[in-house]
């Protein structure tokens, strides 16, 4: 049998709420060690999305295969799945280390093989001190760890991350986006939801933007980056030259926005140009663009538009 | 089944044994709240057999099992318990996004519960036998086995109907009261049925409680190790459960909007 050439391949997908349209037509292809944000409004359609690609729900038309096994082969496909919900699912009686065992077994491991998935689960989401503690004795940053190292310890080869961070503390947050970043590095294909935009800065994804059920948007951050380039702010402390204002844009009153690639080397260009009026400078500010800009730039791209 | 599969059901398993372990309050309803109750009912139920004719009786013949059937009954709400609290603690999609197959799911849930009401009339028998009275023999013992069987499953086969039709555990707490005092009442598991009123007596049938008692009494009165009614009692409770099984695993929809509480 040939191997699928995606971990998960989403084809035509369309879903229904009686007359509210969640999805229409999607489609995506994501490879393996691939990161993609999923981004969109509210109601945009993302939880329906994965919901249907962890089977909890059918699509009306289409469909999405997870390692080229449809939805009709449940339990072979649902071992390649790592799902983590986006509130918090921990059984309060029970400990860190018998969550950890219970969905290692439910995805085949055992012997040896548990033992290993379990260590590096609870060592991944920085829980290896915890494992003899009931849910009910855990903070709320470590129950949302414990709730991420249960879809880890079955060593998914897609992770679906519905709002992963949502009420975590700092520390928390961090270990969760450090281990995003590593699983992906192992070949671990992830759908990641957050309405916290920076969060996606540092895991540098493919973002695909979801409006009323259709895909309007789909670049990889890099792209988009190098779409909305970056710029240097310049802020004087009177009203800025004229020779400011011929490079860029005013902001306001005092400061000019002034577009280029490579800020760094710009800058001495531009304070070079400046000549004397340089003295007037109150500050400088490098402007690069975020996954809030791009997504800013995205979610207004006309539906249809690539 | 494959080994797969069997791993999957015995991992949760393992989970439901650990949490109905670790939920003592269940024991207390199940097993020290009717002992308690036994200890008033006892003197008037011995008159009440007196009144029927069983002059020797110890009043434990008809107490013991009374209180068996009318507390075994709420296991029905234990089984739905253990479906809603997944809701509650929001782990069900969890469950059902694993590779676990809503069979599993269903059958690594329903053992426990099994083993609980099963325990729960062994343990009321047993001390029944050792602190009420209760003339009890190893003869007797297959019988009363035979029908505990029958009663749970019909019980389990009722809670799971509960489950698919209940969309939260307030409403399971009306079907499980108002079921247990009611079934408890129709069935002569507070008064024997003799002693009912005549309307009271025409519903009786229609009720678990009713054939679980008679088949007890059959067994456990004197003079009375009657198998004919065992063997009828027995079958009715095993038929009404397959049918109870049968509609409950047709309708089963785990992908049902619910909540635990309201």
């Amino acid at each position: 049998m040939d191997q699928p050439t995606a971990c998960l391949d989403i084809r035509a997908v369309s879903k229904d709420y009686g007359s509210v349209i969640a999805l229409r037509d999607v489609t995506l292809t994501v490879s393996r060690g691939e990161i993609v944000g999923l981004l969109g409004a509210n109601g945009a359609g993302k939880s329906t999305l994965i919901g249907i690609v962890a089977g909890l729900l059918r699509p009306d038309r289409g469909e999405a295969l997870v390692e080229g096994f449809a939805p009709s082969a449940h339990s072979s496909r649902a071992h390649h799945v790592g799902l983590v919900p986006q509130d918090v699912g921990v059984y309060e009686t029970v400990t860190v280390g018998e969550h950890l065992r219970l969905f290692g077994r439910l995805y085949g491991a055992k012997g040896e093989r548990l033992t290993g998935a379990m260590r590096w689960a609870a060592g991944t989401m920085g829980l290896t001190g915890l494992l003899d503690r009931r849910a009910a004795q855990l903070s709320g940053g470590q129950r949302r760890r414990l709730h991420v190292a249960c879809a880890l310890v079955g060593r998914p080869r897609v992770l679906l991350l519905d709002e992963p961070t949502a009420n975590c503390d700092v520390e928390s947050r961090a270990a969760i986006l450090s281990a995003v970043g590593a699983l992906a590095e192992l070949g671990i294909c992830v759908i990641y939801t957050t309405h916290v935009l920076s969060e996606l800065d540092e895991l540098a994804p493919r973002l695909v933007v979801l409006r009323s059920g259709r895909i309007v948007a789909d670049q990889s951050l890099a792209q988009w980056r190098d779409m909305l380039g970056s710029a240097v702010v310049l802020t004087f402390t009177g009203a800025p030259p004229e020779a400011a204002l011929a490079m860029g844009t005013p902001v306001d009153g005092h400061s000019v926005r002034i577009p280029c690639q490579d800020p760094g080397a710009d800058l001495v260009r531009l304070l070079d140009q400046l000549g004397h009026r340089r003295h007037a400078l109150r500050s400088v500010q490098v402007s690069r663009p975020t996954v809030e800009h791009a997504y800013r730039a995205l979610s207004t791209t006309p539906a249809g538009t690539p | 089944m494959t080994a797969a599969s069997r791993q999957r059901v015995a991992a949760l398993l393992a989970l439901e044994l650990t949490l109905l372990r670790r939920n003592r309050s269940v024991y207390i309803v199940l097993v020290v709240a009717p002992l308690l109750l036994a200890i008033f009912l006892g003197p008037l139920l011995r008159l009440a057999l007196a009144q029927e004719g069983y002059a020797s009786a110890t009043g434990a013949e008809q107490v013991i099992p009374g209180l068996v059937v009318m507390f075994a009954f709420f296991v029905v709400g234990n089984v739905a318990f253990v479906f809603f609290r997944e809701y509650g603690w929001k782990t069900w999609d969890r469950l059902r996004a694993s590779p676990l197959t809503t069979g599993e799911i269903v059958v690594a849930k329903l053992v426990p519960m099994l083993v609980l009401a099963l325990g729960q009339q062994a343990a009321l028998f047993a001390a029944g036998a050792a602190f009420f009275g209760l003339p009890l023999r190893w003869a007797q013992v297959p019988l009363l086995a035979a029908i505990a069987v029958s009663l749970t499953l019909f019980l389990v086969g009722f809670g799971l109907l509960t489950v698919v039709l209940a969309t939260n555990l307030r409403q399971v707490g009306v079907v499980e009261n108002v079921g247990a005092m009611l079934f408890a009442g129709l069935g002569g598991a507070l008064t024997p049925v003799a002693l009912l009123p005549g309307w009271a007596q025409s519903l009786a049938p229609g009720t678990p409680t009713y054939w679980a008692l008679r088949a007890y009494r059959a067994v456990l009165l004197p003079d009375r190790p009657d198998l004919g009614t065992v063997a009828l009692s027995t079958g009715a409770l095993c038929l009404a459960a397959t049918v109870l099984f049968l509609i409950a695993v047709t309708r089963f929809d785990v992908g049902r909007k619910k909540v635990m509480w309201v």
